[in-house]
Order: structure tokens, then sequence, then C-alpha cells
């Protein structure tokens, strides 16, 4: 055991004298953990709404522009931008398909002339086709439409309900109708019949939610960093390797088994202590709450950690040159960050992905981060997972130490 | 003549390294085929279906219509629901649905409130809960968004009912078979009414299955690549001067500048290989359609090309050894790549990160290839992207020369 502890405090006093590896252990972990969770919307709930820029051109040459006008202003998603200037119409277009903004509304100019013709009136939505926010935008002013349309609907049935009862009312009574119809629909949206609340089940409330998205990137950032530097670490064994350092060692009175367990020790001492430090900033810095139970936690870090050593030794001892090792680290790690929902939620995914994304590890351990951050999940309740991840390192380690050679 | 032949060298040694094409092309060609299977279904292409519960009111005070009248509403919304191949929507309890969701087995459930029928036919408000699971960023807000649109349109089709009997009974109160009468007319109505309402909507985007996702991610990793090729270009003069073969070539009649020409050549030869296999591979592989204009992707390619070798060998030359070129190269990339929206749609990001973005590389060179994937903007609609990349790529050069001559 003496001699394990020995080994593994020599190679960390290797990577001690390593300036770059501070670097990429803790701060890259922080910059992309800041950058993606700014990024995307909250955890658990809405942090707030999302307000995305609308350019409006209104072309209409009565009154009714101005109202349609007034209620998409009033749309919690919107952030109007009114161009007003000559052709503005074609300039929104440009400033759409150049890129600049992501959707256009354009109200025609016979927009109060259709409508009280009794025609329909068309208004243009001009939308950037690489960009996904005008979807929601599109959908906001559908519902602005929906309100306006019935309030247009209350007006013209009104008028035709009268005169399928009594015969077609004279102008005055029509105008009287109108008047009566629209003041019922103004008090009707004061109040809506039916309106929508949210609540997040379990322990995410929304007041405990922190700012931003960093409920998901903080942790999957944690796995995706302690992946890469851990894979990345197994070019370290092959550069032993070809230096001969590691057959010097071999020389010593020290057993195969022990250096084995040596390499896989200061790996996993490394995972552990980065892992644990981006896990101690994101409680502080980025006010993540990391569940319940303590003790869940630390299982699932520690078996997935495990597993990343295991896996670096693997690497390390089937690849011949530190460049080959690197490439395939990285082809690996982002592999399996993208696959197992680190960049984004395996719950958009189709469900084949979602099983690729279980036959590795980050799968589970995103699974289990995300039960103990969102579900607030005891010991037991992440075992299934935490189980997965220890099947995980058993086997890379099995195969590592079969795999293991020092020359 | 000389410059061509240090570089045809370099592009000859790169070409013939595996590993250096592992890193070229076959790790963004994975990385993009995995970001395909995962998000293809966001853009239309098969997104896992979004299961959720609906919940019938407990048992009514007072019916409206009918005994069970909340059940039937909520069995046959279910059915209608689960016939939208996105939503497979069941009818549960709430107990049920808190369990359902709170474990994630679920992403969402809608509550249906007693008096849901009355408030959209009577005059009653009622408020419609949505139980939202609390790890679910996606498919949980699909869930409240689809409340939302219902209670929308229920409240719209309420509102357009009661305002016309509301004018019309104002008139004088019906009898019963007017009241009848005018229901029925009424139903009628309303039906055709909501076909062509009296603002309508006309999109002039591309429909979402028409989105192809790839020709979003393909060039956005084609260029984070591209520059991590440069940057591994960039970091071969330093390599040359610690292996000593530079000292070797100093004793031939090579100048110093001949020999940085030389390697930016080779470096420039390599990039314009690497982004014009990467497009080639696109088509082929992903059916990326690059617009009609064949000209305008080779020019946006080339560009790009030359700003990325420049962005090399500026690393290059503000660093000392191949080491610090590898290690801070790599993370310059990285954090401009996360910046400038190579990992993820720069879009989405609020309007102060988005302006940060425009200080990439990144960003412009991934704008020029976005405009000929999904607006065929031709040369002249990239000319704005050519600018500025061509820009940023002499500043690079001019930058490299001024800190490599003072060393």
């Amino acid at each position: 055991m003496r001699k394990i502890i020995h080994i593994t405090v020599l190679y960390l006093g290797v990577l001690r004298s390593d300036k770059s590896a501070f670097f990429w252990l803790l701060a890259m972990p922080i910059v992309f953990t800041f950058v993606t969770g700014f990024v995307y919307p909250s955890g658990g709930g809405r942090s707030g709404p999302v307000r995305y820029a609308l350019t409006v051109v209104n072309l209409d040459e009565g009154g009714r522009g101005a109202e349609l006008l007034a209620a998409v202003e009033e749309a919690d998603e919107i952030d109007l931008l009114l161009l007003e200037e000559p052709g503005a119409d074609s300039t929104a277009i440009a400033l759409v398909d150049d890129g600049d903004r992501s959707a256009a509304l354009i109200i025609p100019a016979d927009y109060s002339a259709k409508i009280g013709g009794g025609a329909q009136a068309t208004i243009k939505f001009h939308r950037n086709p690489e960009r996904m926010n005008p979807l929601v935008t599109r959908e906001a002013v559908e519902r602005v439409l929906s309100r306006l349309n019935a309030e247009a609907m209350v007006v013209a049935g009104a008028r035709e309900a009268y005169a399928e009862l009594w015969g077609e009312p004279t102008e005055e009574k029509a105008a009287e109708l109108t008047g009566r119809a629209r003041s019922f629909v103004a008090d009707a949206w004061e109040r809506p019949p039916v309106t929508v609340s949210a609540e997040t089940v379990g322990r995410t409330l929304e007041e405990r939610l922190p700012p931003g998205g960093y409920s998901h990137s903080s942790p999957a950032m944690a796995l995706m960093w302690v992946l890469l530097n851990g894979l990345m670490a197994s070019s370290f064994l092959v550069s032993e390797r070809r230096e001969k350092t590691l057959m010097r060692l071999f020389t010593a009175p020290v057993r195969r088994s022990e250096i084995i367990v040596g390499n896989l020790a200061w790996r996993f001492v490394v995972g552990l202590v980065q892992m644990w430090f981006l896990i101690g900033f994101g409680a502080l810095v980025f006010g993540v709450d990391w569940g319940d139970s303590p003790t869940a936690l630390l299982l699932v870090t520690v078996t997935y950690i495990a597993a990343v050593a295991g896996l670096s030794v693997l690497i390390g001892s089937t690849t011949r040159t530190s460049r080959q090792a690197e490439s395939l680290s990285l082809i690996l790690s982002l592999s399996m960050c993208a696959l197992g929902g680190l960049w984004w939620p395996l719950e958009i995914t189709p469900k084949a992905y979602q099983t690729v994304g279980h036959l590795i590890p980050t799968g589970w351990a995103m699974d289990a981060m995300h039960n103990l951050v969102g579900r607030g999940y005891t010991l037991a309740e992440v075992a299934p997972q935490a189980a997965a991840l220890a099947g995980f390192a058993v086997i890379f380690t099995v195969a590592a130490t079969l795999t293991f050679r020092h020359e | 003549m000389r410059i061509i032949r240090i570089a045809l060298k370099d592009l000859s040694i790169r070409l013939r390294d595996r590993n250096t094409l592992l890193m070229m092309l076959f790790m963004p060609i994975t990385l993009v085929a995995i970001i395909g299977f995962a998000l293809g279904g966001v853009a239309g292409g098969g997104i896992s279906t979004v299961e959720f519960l609906l919940v019938a009111p407990a048992e009514e005070e007072e019916h409206l219509f009918m005994e069970n009248e909340g059940e039937l509403l909520t069995g046959a919304a279910a059915n209608l629901m689960s016939q939208i191949e996105m939503f497979d929507a069941e009818v549960a309890t709430e107990e049920e649905a808190r369990a359902a969701v709170g474990a994630g087995e679920k992403a969402g459930a809608i509550l249906i409130p007693p008096g849901f029928l009355r408030a959209v036919f009577d005059t009653a408000t009622v408020e419609v809960t949505v139980l939202r699971d609390p790890v679910s960023r996606i498919k949980a807000g699909i869930v409240q968004s689809l409340a939302e649109r219902l209670a929308t349109y229920a409240s719209a089709g309420g509102v357009a009912g009661r305002g016309v009997f509301d004018a019309i009974e104002a008139e004088r109160e019906l009898t019963d078979s007017e009241r009848w009468k005018l229901g029925g007319w009424m139903f009628q109505w309303m039906s055709e009414r909501w076909r062509e309402p009296a603002i309508g909507i006309e999109s002039s985007d591309v429909e979402e299955d028409e989105i192809n996702v790839y020709a979003y991610f393909m060039p956005a990793f084609a260029v984070l690549f591209l520059l991590f090729t440069t940057v591994a270009s960039g970091k071969s003069i330093h390599e040359e001067r610690e292996s000593g073969t530079y000292e070797r070539l100093m004793t031939a009649p090579v100048s110093r500048t001949t020999f940085i020409a030389g390697k930016l050549a080779g470096s420039y030869l390599l990039a314009t290989v690497q982004i014009l296999v990467l497009i080639g591979l696109g088509t082929l592989l992903f059916r990326i359609g690059w617009g009609t204009n064949p000209l305008a992707v080779v020019v946006m390619a080339v560009v790009t090309a030359a700003g990325a070798s420049s962005l090399g060998l500026l690393v290059a030359s503000f660093t000392r050894t191949a080491r610090q070129t590898d290690s801070i190269g790599t993370a310059f990339v990285l954090v401009m790549s996360l910046l400038g929206g190579s990992m993820w749609p720069v879009e989405q990001a609020p309007p102060a990160f988005q302006s940060v973005a425009r200080f990439t590389f990144n960003y412009w060179a991934h704008s020029g290839f976005k405009k000929l994937a999904f607006a065929d903007a031709g040369l002249a609609g990239i000319s704005q992207e050519i600018g500025i990349v061509l820009a940023m790529s002499a500043v690079f050069f001019a930058l490299s020369v001024a800190l490599l001559s003072r060393r």
C-alpha cells in the first residue's frame, strides 16, 4: 500500500510541475460552465421570460394596424423593434436575410381596409430559416392574433346573429352592436376565461433555481472536463513507456499490480480534486444546489472518476504514440460528451440516441447528476446509476490491467 | 520558389500523418454526424415524442352539459393530442401525474380544473396548472407552451361565443327557442369563421422539415477544426527550431522570411484542402446544399483558410515553444469557438453575448457559409463576411510579422 501511495505521490509531483495543468483542470471548465450556463435557459422552470427581437413594419393606411402593433408589443416573448423609414418593408426583409435580425412582421397597407370590409387581412411573417428563435415569436404573434380574431368574430357575429334572429340591423343598430361587442371583448380579456400557471414538481422550486442554466451546465461541464483531462492524461503513460521511465520503475522492487494501481490512483485523485473543486465553485459562484445527499454525490463522482481513470490507463496501454493517445482521447471524450447528454439534454434526442447514450458512462453520470440536482434523490435512489458507473470502472480497469505494458 | 518548396514539404508531411488526418477530417465529420443524429429531430426529423399526462378535473359540483363532462373532455383531448406525431398524451389522476412527472417518466402534466367548460361557455374563470419535470429543459417547456396555446384558443372561442350572446341579449332577453336557434347557428357560423379568421398570417419561412441541421453545424465544426489544424501548423515552426531542423535549414541559402512565408503557405494550402474536403464530405454525407453559386463557396472557403492560417501563425508568434503553442493555441481556439458560435447556435444567446461573438473569426466565417447554405446568398450576399474575414486575416498577419520580427 505504501508503495502505491509513493507511486501516486510521485506522479502527482510531476503533474504539479506542469503549469498549464491547472489552467486545463480548473480555469477552462469554469469558462465553459459560465458561457453555457449563461446562454441556455434555466434547468427546471423559467428564470424569467426570454424576449426575442421582432422587427415590425406598419404600412397600414388605417388605424387598425396600430392596434395590432400595440397588442404585439404587449406579448412577453417579443421585443418589438419598429421600422418607420420609407421602404422599411424591404429593409426589414433584407435585415432578416442578412442575418442581422431573426424575424420581421409586416402589416400591409390595406390591413384596415380589409378588416373593415369583412375580408381577411394577411400579415406577413418573414423569418431567417437558420434560426430557431422566430418559432417562439411566431407563436406569440399567433396568440395575439387569436385574441384579435376573437374580437373580430364577436363584432361580425353580433351583427349576423341579429340578422338571423330579427332581420338586417339598421346602420345605427349595427354600430351599437359593434360598440357593445368591443366593450365585452375588452372586459373579457381583462380576466381571460382560461389562464395557465406552472408548477415544477420535485425539489427544484422556482425560487431555488440558480440564475441561468447552471443547474445543467455546472454538472455537465464538470463531467466533461474530468473526462477530457482524464483521458488526455493517457498520453502521459505512453510518454513514460517511450522514454523508458516506466521500464526503470519495473526494475525497482515494485510489483506490476502496484504500478498499475499507482497509475490509476493518481488519475483518480486528480479527477476527484478537479470534480469537487468544480462542484464547490458551482455551488459558491453559480449558486448550484447539488442536492440533498452529499454522500450520494460522492458515490456518483467516485464511480464516474474510477471509470475515467480506468479508461485513461486503457488508452495509454493500447496506443503506441502520445499523439495517437491524444487523438483517440479527444475523439472518445468529445463523442462521449455529445452522446451522453452533456452538451444538450438527452430528452430532445431520438430514442435510439438515448439508448446509445446509456452504453457509455457519461449518459449514466448525467442522469445521476440530474436526479441529484433536480429531484434531490438519496443514496439509494441513485444506486442504479452509481452501479452502472461502477460496472464501467470495473470493465475499463480489468481491460487496462490486461493490456498494461512497460515496453 | 523556395517558399513553395517549403510549403509543399510541410503539406506532404502533414497529409501523410494519420493523426493529422484524423483531427482534420474524421473528428469534425464524426461530431457533426452525432449532432445531426441528436438534433435532427429538433429541426423536424424525429424528436423523441413529448410524453405528457392530462388530468381530468376532480368531481364536478355541477355539470354544464352532461355528467362526467370533465373526464370526457380530458379523454377526447388526450386522443386528439396523440394524433399529432410529436405528442403522446394519456389520462391520469393528479396523484399519478405528480409521481410520474416527479420521477421524470413524463415531461409534464396538464391539470384541467373543475369548471373548465363553465369558464369557456359561461362567465367563470379558471386556471389550468402545468406540472413540469424539474430536470426537463425542453419538453416540459413544450408541454407548458401547448397548455398556453390551448388556453388562448379556449379563451378566444369562449369570448367570441359569449360576446355574441351578450351583444344580442342586451337587446332583449331571448326566449328558449331563440336561444336554441342562436346556439345552433353560432356553432356552425363559428366553425366556418375559425377556418378563415379576420387576420391571417403568411409565413415566408422554410418549413421545419426542410431545415438541414447539418448545414448549420458542418461549417461551424469545419471552422473549429480548421483552426486546430492551423495552430498545429504554427506549432511546427517551433518544432523545427526545437528539433534542430531550422538551424540546418538556415545553413542553406534560405532566409528567415522565406522560411516563415513557406510555413504560412504550407499552413494555408493544408487549410484550403481541409475546408474544401469537409465541404465536399458535407455535401456527400449530409446532403448539404451550399447554394447555386459554387464560386461563392470556393471563395468563402479560400478566404476562411487564409484567415485561419494567419491566426495559426499569430498564435505561434506570441508563444515560445511547441508545447506552449499547443496549450495556449488549443485554449484560444476553444474559447473563441465557444464565444463565436462554433459549438452552439449563437442566435439563441442574449444580445450582449451576440455582440461579443461578432469580434470572433468563427462568427464571420460561419456566417458566410450559413448564408450560402440557408439563403443561397451568392457572392454578393456574403461580401460583408468575405471582407471582414479578409480584414481579420490581414490584421493577424501584420501582428504576426510584427511579433516575429522582434524575436
